[in-house]
């Protein structure tokens, strides 16, 4: 009996506790932030990593080369290089040092430690790729540091831009703290990191751009959505990456701040292609035309998002309206998987997924239910997804995915080379890994957009992937935080906000 | 015991349990729920659970959507209703598993002591140590998440106690005269511990039981909640509950109903056993 009572009293409780109070951040001589993230990072390798939240932090951490904004129409900023140059022949690429730049630990930034942060970048196999077509990097004095070609490519600067500058003493006299506890180049300082709960950087008093304003940053891990949506209104944190269904109750705050920013995102049903049936392009192609992408970005992402079935993003360099667009046409998906011989209802077996694409998956299985193909939903904690999803060991998911800068980076979902890293589909051709060798060598800005045009066909025609929708990035932020307008692709630098 | 004493205590115990008003109201309240889980085909079929209308997106209580849509466009009452058997399954399937492991390991630990008692003890011990959602989530994670995986893992983290509590109860049964009685006939030792210890110790059992289905119910919510329960779109409230947290407050009815749900059902698990509590004791009569 007291314990019925007891469960009365707290289910009352319950209710009473629900409004939520907001607090009034005091505008001025505030100096830190609380930045929420959707998961922890797995390392912070300034090379080595991989996933969103990782360059985030990174992007505090270290600085690159020059600064150059993804929308392609800016001029690139001197970071720890003041100007460039590029030879006659396209060959060359030579960067002028800055004189005053230095590590977290007081040693210079040193011509050397450009050389080597190149060097790794290149030898890593999740980011190198941006810097193919280096054939040599070498530093020619103090403060210069020329990069070789074996031939020209245009994109290259973009790339060559990528790679964080680190320091190749600190590597060397001790490789596992340079990944547990970096020493950058760039305005924020390491402090510490709470494994699963957060990471926390401190201003770098003596950065060679001046102190920045926000002094210390706090990266806290806030998988959950809503919660996150309620720290930033009670002002527990001050700036976040929002999901679209918290977007209204936002919106309607008046201390907090949203902002839409558009990416090359893009959110896709991946399918093994070792395995069966996804061997076969009539099912994948039926898979295509089976889902209902407006439904889709109406359900999972309130509308924040752009239907394409193009792995281009259709803002991106190489995307063409002659490319096929798969639109939602269940007869014909029918007919498809009848053509490729599979007897409906076929069960596909499990749709994994990480928690936070299991939306997305609830919508794909109905959808393809629709057209006699059953799937289980398996729902796996994110890294252990990531693990299953790069090793090969499932049949079919859906998930975001970002290769961002020149649209050369799509390689990585389609070429044999990265089966194991980003090619999720495991997909192997030789003519297209011949493609993709072209656009990387072709100079001409034409004949290189009609390879990408050929590449994109062809995989629209085969339906490597089932590509549903690119969303918008929505960040939400505290009113009084005073944020620059966000570049394409969507990457912030706290160095450049103030209270 | 011939059949009319047994019929006798029946009525006895039937008389005492209607007087407590709140334990009648508890089983009222479980028979309503345990028939709306029997009966889910009847109210309403399972397509309309799992059937999503993307036109009819997050649509709060109305004539058509009693208790309204969530945010695929499917109607919550079906999903509530269908819920219902997906919680009632958890709760007595890891009820009752536990309670036969537990009498087993109890039982045996109480009635032969010494060594095997020492030994079933000491690991449920080593058990109890682990904070039981802990063990769940230890046990989900290691089998993967689905429906038999989450009810292994609520009834291990179960045992512990049932064996601990049946334990105690045969440690002082064991000891009475017709045990010793039936020890002098030779009498083998199961059919002592089957025929004579655990039903006089039923009472006490039998109530836990009851009390415990409840616990189990909100364990199999909780591991829901957090994504190691049920998979979707599998109606469970615990996993209802969790999609509604997204839209507290676009959608706050979406949180609301399997909210109700689940406090109801575990209220009425309570109140039955309360007043089985008071129905079993001989000591009071009154």
């Amino acid at each position: 009996m007291k314990k019925a009572l007891a469960m009365l009293v707290a289910a009352c409780t319950l209710t009473m506790a629900v409004p939520v109070c907001i607090n009034a951040e005091e505008a001025s001589g505030k100096t830190d932030i609380v930045i929420a993230v959707d998961a922890d990072v797995d390392t912070l390798h300034p090379t080595d990593f991989s996933t969103t939240v990782e360059l985030n932090v990174l992007n505090q951490l270290y600085d690159t080369l020059m600064y150059m904004n993804p929308d392609g129409t800016h001029d690139p900023e001197p970071r720890i290089a003041e100007s460039y140059e590029i030879s006659e022949d396209g060959l060359d690429y030579t960067f002028h040092l800055r004189n005053d730049a230095t590590f977290h630990d007081g040693t210079p930034v040193t011509a050397e430690d450009v050389v080597f942060s190149i060097e790794l970048y290149k030898a890593s196999e999740y980011q190198g790729s941006q810097i193919a077509m280096l054939s040599s990097v070498e530093a020619t004095d103090e403060s210069t540091v020329v990069c070789h070609l074996d031939s020209p490519y245009a994109p290259f600067l973009g790339g060559i831009l990528s790679p964080f500058i680190c320091s190749k003493a600190y590597y060397e006299s001790d490789p596992d703290a340079f990944v547990t506890s970096p020493i950058g180049s760039g305005p924020y300082k390491f402090v510490s990191r709470a494994t699963g709960s957060n990471i926390i950087l401190e201003a770098n008093e003596d950065y060679y751009r001046g102190a920045p304003a926000v002094k210390d940053i706090s990266f806290e891990v806030i998988p959950d959505t809503a919660t996150k949506a309620i720290a930033l209104q009670t002002g527990e944190v001050n700036f976040a990456e929002i999901d679209s269904s918290v977007l209204a109750q936002l919106d309607a705050n008046p201390e907090i701040t949203v902002t839409e920013v558009p990416n090359s995102t893009f959110c896709y049903v991946s399918m093994n292609l070792e395995k069966e049936p996804f061997s076969n392009p009539l099912v994948r192609q039926a898979i295509n035309y089976a889902i209902d992408r407006d439904n889709l970005v109406a359900v999972c992402y309130d509308g924040e998002a752009e239907v394409n079935s193009n792995i281009c993003a259709k803002n991106r360099n190489g995307y063409s309206e002659d490319q096929l667009q798969y639109t939602y046409d269940p007869d014909k998906a029918k007919a498809l998987l009848e053509e490729a011989g599979i007897t409906t209802p076929y069960d596909l077996g499990e749709i994994l997924v990480a928690e936070k694409y299991s939306n997305l998956a609830t919508v794909v299985q109905n959808d393809l239910k629709a057209v006699g193909l059953e799937v289980t939903i398996s729902v796996k904690e994110f890294n252990a997804y990531i693990g299953d999803l790069t090793s090969g060991n499932y049949n079919i998911t859906v998930l975001n995915m970002t290769l961002e800068g020149d649209t050369q980076t799509l390689e990585m979902a389609f070429t044999t080379d990265y089966i194991g890293t980003a090619n999720n589909a495991r997909y192997s051709d030789p003519d297209m890994d011949e493609l993709f060798n072209q656009t990387r060598s072709e100079t001409d800005p034409d004949k290189r957009l009609e390879l990408f045009n050929q590449i994109f066909t062809k995989a629209q025609d085969e339906a490597i992937y089932a590509v549903l929708c690119n969303p918008l990035t929505l960040y939400a932020y505290n009113s009084s935080l005073q944020c620059p307008e966000f570049p394409f692709e969507g990457n912030y630098y706290v160095y450049d906000f103030a209270w | 015991m011939s059949k009319s004493r047994k019929h006798a205590q029946l009525a006895e115990f039937w008389r005492r349990y209607r007087k407590n008003k709140t334990a009648v109201m508890g089983l009222i309240l479980l028979t309503l729920i345990v028939g709306m889980a029997i009966f889910a085909d009847v109210i309403i079929p399972y397509a309309k659970c799992i059937e999503q209308v993307g036109a009819d997106r997050l649509q709060g209580p109305s004539a058509a959507h009693f208790f309204g849509t969530d945010e695929y466009g499917r109607d919550l009452f079906a999903r509530i209703v269908h819920g219902s058997r997906y919680s009632l399954l958890i709760g007595l399937a890891t009820s009752l598993m536990a309670l036969v492991i537990g009498a087993v390991l109890g039982a045996s630990a109480g009635y032969f002591g010494g060594m095997v008692d020492n030994i079933i003890s000491r690991i449920v011990d080593v058990f109890m140590c682990v904070p039981p959602i802990l063990l769940s989530l230890a046990v989900v994670a290691a089998l993967g998440t689905n429906l038999r995986n989450l009810i292994i893992a609520i009834t291990v983290s179960c045992i512990p106690g049932n064996v601990r509590l049946i334990r105690s109860v045969v440690l002082t049964t064991a000891e009475q005269d017709y045990v010793e009685a039936a020890k002098s006939y030779g009498t083998s030792n199961a059919r002592i511990i089957f025929r004579y210890v655990l039903p006089n110790a039923m009472g006490p059992i039998i109530v836990n039981t009851t009390m415990s289905i409840s616990d189990m119910m909100l364990s199999a919510a909780g591991l829901s909640f957090i994504g190691m329960g049920i998979q979707p779109p599998s109606p469970e409230w615990g996993a209802l509950l969790s999609n509604a947290q997204t839209y507290l407050f676009s959608a706050p009815y979406m949180l609301l109903f399997p909210g109700m749900f689940i406090l109801a059902s575990s209220l009425a698990f309570n109140l039955v056993g309360d007043g089985l509590t008071d129905a079993l004791d001989p000591k009071l009569k009154n």
